[in-house]
C-alpha cells in the first residue's frame, strides 16, 4: 500500500477540462436537418433521418456522461478542500 | 425532388433528388466526425491528466477505465458519423451519375418527340394534299391530262405520308424505349437506394454500455478520503477485498485513522448513493471492520468531524443492515465494539433497525431501553421526541428517528387513520425537531401520518391544521430534496378540492398555500416536477371518481352531461394548479437568467412532464393525436435540453434538433424564440421572455391533455 498525493486545485482542473469535453460533445452533432427527399430514395432518407437522430441522441447523451463526470471531480475536489481545511483546524495543518 | 425538363417523355423522372444536398450533408456529418474525434482527444487528456499531477495513485486506473468507456462510446460516435457521411458522399456521386444517364435519356427522348412532332405535322400537310389531289381528281374526270396531273400529285403525297408515318412510328418505338431505359434506371436506382437504407440502418446508434461509475466513485471516495490505495493489484478494478483489506490496515488509534475515517464518511455523507455502492461492495464483514474503526476513534471534542461520523456511520448501517438477521447479534456487534458512546450505540442501533423486520425491530428497541437503563413504557418516546437528550443535536436525531422507527408499535395512530392522543402529542414534538437531510425517508412517514390525521381530521388527536402547515413548511425548507414527497403526499388533499368529512374547510387554502411556500425555495425542475405531480393526481382522482360511480353512468345522464361533469372535476383541479404553476413560470424566468444550465433542466423536466401526460392520457385510453403529440413535444423537448445542457443554449442545435416542426405545434416556438437573429437582434432578456413563453404553452399543453384525454375517457365510459 502506498501513499498518494490529492491536490484539489489539480482535482478541479480535471473537472474543467471534463467539463469542456461535455461542451465540446454537445457541440458534435450536425447543425442541418437530415437531406430527406433531395437523396432521391425514401428508403435512404427515411434510414438517414433515423440514423442521424439514434446518433445526435448519442451524442447529447455522451455530453451528459462527461457533465456527470466533470461534477463528480468538481464536487470531490470542493469536499477535499473543505475537508483539508478543517483537518488543517484540527491538527495543525494539513495531509 | 422532380427536376426541370419533360420528364413525362419518358414516364417521369427516374433519378430524383439533388446531388448537391446530398454533398453538402456529407459534409456536414463529416464535420460532426471531425468534432467528435476532437472531443475525443479532448476525453483522452482528461484521462491521461487523471494519472497526472494532483492526482495519483492506483485508483485514477479504475477512475480511467470508467472513462474508458465513455472514450470508446466517443470514438464510436466520430466512427458512425465518418461512415454516414463516405455512405452519403458516395451516394451523391452515384445520384449524380444517375441523373447524368436520366439527362441523356432525356435529351433522347426530347429529340425523338421533336423529330416525331415535326413528321406529324407533316404527315398533316401531305393528308392535306391527299384530300385536295383526290378531289382535283373527280373534278377533272375527262380531262385526262388533268387527271394524270391529279394522280401524279396524289401518288406523290401518298408516299410522302407513309414515309412521315413510318418516321412517327419509328420515333414511338424510340421514345417507348427510352420509357423503357428510364424505366430500368430508375429501378436501378431505387434497388441501389434500399441497398444504401439497409447499410445506412446498420449504422444506427446502438444503447452504450454505461461503466459501474458508482463503485468507482465510491472506490475513490475511498481513497481520497484514507489517502492510501486501493487498487492492490492494479487491475483497474476495486473489489470488496481490496477495500477490507484498506479498512483492516490502518491505525485506527493515530490521528491519520481518525482524520481519514472521519475524511471518509464525511465523502459518503454526502452522497447516499454513494455511501450505497460502497457498502455493497464492503459487504457484512466490511461493515464489521468499519463499525470496528469507529469504535477506536476517540470522541474528541472535534465536534463537526464527530456528527460527520455519526452522519456517516447511520448512512453505512442503515444501507448494510441487511445483512442481518438477529436482533441479539445486531446489539451484541454494535454495543460489544469497546468505546462507543450511548449516542453512537443507539444511531447505530436505530440504523440497523430501519432493515429490520417489524418484530426485530421492535426486539431490538427493547434491547436498547435495556442497554440505556430505560423502562419499557411507551411514554419514554414521546419524552424523547420533546427533548429527552437535547443536550447535542445527533441526540436529537436520534429521538426523532427512534420516534419513527416505533410509530407503528406504539399505537400512534388510531384505526381509523387519526393520531391518538399520544401520536398527536409526539408528533407535534417531533416537528419542533431539528431535522437534517438524512432522515427524509423518517420525516416522509411523519408527514404521511400527519396528512393522513388531516384528512380524517375529527379524530381524538386532530391537530391544528394551520400549526400542522406550518411545520410541514419548516421541514420541506429543511430537506430540500424531500419537497417532491410532499407535494406528492399533498396532492391527492388539494386535488379533492372540496373539504372532506369533518375536515377544516381552511385545509384546501392551507394546503396551497403550503406548496406556495414549499415551492418558493426550489429550482424549476423541482417546481415543474411538483406540477407533474399533481396534474397526475388530479388525473387519478378522476379516474378515481368515474371507477367509484361518483360520476353518473350513462342510464343516469346523458354523454354531455358526464363530459360536463368531467370537465367541471378538471377544470377545479386544475385551477387549483394555479399557484403551483405560476411560481414555475416565475422562477422560469429568474432561474433561466441566471443559469443557461437552468433552462437545461427545465426543458428536460418538462419533456419528462408531457411524456407523464402522455403515459396518463394513454392509461385513460386515449390514443389520439393529442397523445401522440405530448409524446412528440416530449421527445422534441428531451432533444432540445440535451442540446442545451451543458453549456449555454446553442440556438442553431435547438433548431436542428425539432424533428418536425409541422407535428410538434405550438412547441415550434421554443425553435423560433431560439433563432441566432432573434436571439441576437432582441438581446438575452427578450429571448428569456420567449423561453418563458414556450414553458407557459408547454404547460398549458400538459394541461389541456389533461383535460381532453380526460374528457374523452368520460365519453368512453358514456358509450
Amino acid at each position: 500500500m502506498s501513499t498518494i498525493q490529492v491536490s484539489a486545485s489539480g482535482l478541479a482542473a480535471l473537472a474543467d477540462k471534463a467539463a469542456g469535453v461535455a461542451s465540446s460533445v454537445a457541440a458534435i452533432g450536425p447543425t442541418a436537418s437530415p437531406p430527406g427527399k433531395a437523396l432521391g430514395s425514401d428508403a435512404l432518407a427515411v434510414a438517414t433521418g433515423e440514423v442521424l437522430d439514434s446518433w445526435l441522441l448519442a451524442s447529447c447523451a455522451e455530453a451528459e456522461r462527461w457533465g456527470e463526470i466533470a461534477g463528480f471531480l468538481a464536487a470531490t475536489a470542493s469536499s477535499w478542500t473543505a475537508l483539508d481545511a478543517r483537518l488543517a483546524g484540527l491538527h495543525g495543518g494539513g495531509r | 425532388m422532380s427536376r426541370p425538363g419533360r420528364w413525362e417523355l419518358i414516364g417521369g423522372d427516374p433519378t430524383p433528388g439533388d446531388p448537391a444536398v446530398a454533398a453538402g450533408s456529407a459534409a456536414q456529418v463529416a464535420g460532426a466526425a471531425e468534432r467528435a474525434t476532437a472531443a475525443l482527444q479532448g476525453g483522452e487528456s482528461v484521462a491521461s491528466a487523471a494519472g497526472d499531477g494532483g492526482w495519483q495513485g492506483a485508483t485514477t486506473r479504475a477512475f480511467g477505465t470508467a472513462v474508458a468507456g465513455r472514450l470508446a462510446r466517443l470514438a464510436a460516435v466520430g466512427t458512425a458519423y465518418l461512415s454516414i457521411g463516405e455512405l452519403l458522399s458516395a451516394w451523391s456521386g452515384s445520384l449524380s451519375g444517375w441523373q447524368d444517364q436520366a439527362g441523356i435519356l432525356l435529351a433522347k427522348a426530347e429529340e425523338a418527340e421533336a423529330v416525331r412532332v415535326v413528321e406529324e405535322a407533316r404527315r398533316d400537310g401531305h393528308l392535306a394534299v391527299v384530300r385536295r389531289a383526290r378531289t382535283t381528281l373527280q373534278l377533272a374526270a375527262g380531262d385526262p391530262s388533268a387527271v394524270a396531273a391529279a394522280e401524279q400529285v396524289l401518288a406523290q403525297a401518298e408516299a410522302a405520308l407513309r414515309i412521315c408515318g413510318a418516321r412517327i412510328a419509328e420515333q414511338e418505338e424510340r421514345l417507348a424505349q427510352l420509357r423503357d431505359a428510364a424505366e430500368d434506371l430508375a429501378r436501378e436506382v431505387r434497388m441501389a437506394g434500399l441497398r444504401q437504407a439497409a447499410a445506412m440502418a446498420s449504422l444506427r446508434a446502438v444503447p452504450g454500455d454505461d461503466q459501474p461509475f458508482a463503485v468507482v466513485v465510491a472506490a475513490i471516495a475511498v481513497e481520497l478520503a484514507l489517502g492510501v490505495v486501493v487498487d492492490a493489484d492494479g487491475d483497474g478494478r476495486i473489489s470488496a477485498a481490496e477495500l477490507q483489506a484498506v479498512l483492516g490496515s490502518l491505525d485506527p488509534s493515530s490521528d491519520v485513522g481518525t482524520a481519514a475515517v472521519a475524511g471518509l464518511l464525511e465523502v459518503l455523507a454526502a452522497d447516499p448513493a454513494r455511501a450505497a455502492a460502497l457498502v455493497e461492495e464492503l459487504g457484512p464483514d466490511g461493515v464489521e471492520a468499519m463499525l470496528h474503526l469507529l469504535g477506536e476513534v476517540p470522541p474528541g471534542d472535534h465536534v463537526a468531524a464527530w456528527t460527520a461520523v455519526l452522519e456517516g456511520t447511520t448512512a453505512l448501517l442503515g444501507a448494510g443492515a441487511a445483512a442481518s438477521t438477529d436482533a441479539a447479534e445486531v446489539i451484541r456487534q454494535v454495543t460489544g465494539t469497546a468505546v462507543l458512546t450511548d449516542d453512537l450505540v443507539v444511531l447505530a442501533v436505530m440504523a440497523q433497525v430501519e432493515g429490520l423486520p417489524p418484530d426485530l425491530g421492535r426486539e431490538v428497541a427493547e434491547l436498547i431501553h435495556a442497554h440505556l437503563g430505560l423502562d419499557g413504557d411507551p411514554g419514554w418516546w414521546a419524552e424523547v421526541a420533546h427533548g429527552l437528550f437535547p443536550e447535542t443535536a445527533d441526540a436529537r436525531l436520534i429521538a426523532l428517528q427512534a420516534v419513527m422507527t416505533n410509530l407503528a408499535a406504539l399505537d400512534l395512530v388510531a384505526a381509523d387513520g387519526s393520531p391518538t392522543d399520544l401520536g398527536a402529542t409526539i408528533l407535534s414534538g417531533a416537528l419542533g425537531l431539528s431535522v437534517l437531510p438524512h432522515l427524509a425517508d423518517l420525516t416522509g412517514r411523519l408527514v404521511t401520518d400527519l396528512v393522513g390525521g388531516l384528512m380524517v381530521g375529527d379524530g381524538p388527536g386532530a391537530l391544528d391544521v394551520g400549526e400542522v402547515v406550518a411545520a410541514l413548511a419548516g421541514v420541506g425548507r429543511g430537506l430540500g430534496f424531500p419537497t417532491l414527497g410532499l407535494v406528492t403526499l399533498l396532492a391527492p388533499a388539494l386535488v379533492a378540492g372540496a373539504p372532506a368529512p369533518g375536515e377544516a374547510p381552511s385545509t384546501t387554502v392551507a394546503l396551497t398555500q403550503l406548496l406556495d411556500q414549499l415551492l418558493q425555495h426550489q429550482p424549476p425542475a423541482v417546481m415543474a416536477a411538483a406540477a407533474d405531480v399533481v396534474l397526475q393526481s388530479a388525473i387519478d382522482d378522476l379516474l378515481q371518481q368515474v371507477a367509484a360511480g361518483r360520476i353518473p353512468r350513462p342510464e343516469a345522464a346523458t354523454p354531455d352531461g358526464i363530459v360536463s361533469a368531467g370537465e367541471t372535476l378538471l377544470a377545479e383541479a386544475i385551477g387549483a394548479l394555479g399557484p403551483v404553476l405560476a411560481a414555475i413560470v416565475g422562477r422560469a424566468r429568474q432561474d433561466a437568467l441566471d443559469d443557461a444550465l437552468a433552462q437545461a433542466t427545465l426543458l428536460g423536466d418538462l419533456s419528462e412532464t408531457a411524456g407523464a401526460a402522455s403515459s396518463s392520457a394513454g392509461q385513460l385510453g386515449a390514443n389520439g393525436p393529442t397523445v401522440v403529440g405530448l409524446a412528440t413535444v416530449s421527445a422534441a423537448l428531451g432533444i432540445a435540453a440535451n442540446h442545451v445542457r451543458p453549456g449555454p443554449p446553442d440556438p442553431a442545435r435547438l433548431e436542428a434538433a425539432q424533428l418536425d416542426p409541422a407535428v410538434v405545434g405550438q412547441l415550434v416556438d421554443i425553435v423560433v424564440q431560439a433563432s441566432p437573429d432573434l436571439q441576437d437582434a432582441l438581446g438575452r432578456l427578450e429571448y428569456q421572455g420567449r423561453l418563458e413563453e414556450a414553458v407557459t404553452d408547454a404547460l398549458d399543453d400538459v394541461a389541456t391533455a389533461a383535460w381532453d384525454d380526460g374528457a374523452g375517457r368520460l365519453v368512453g365510459a358514456a358509450d
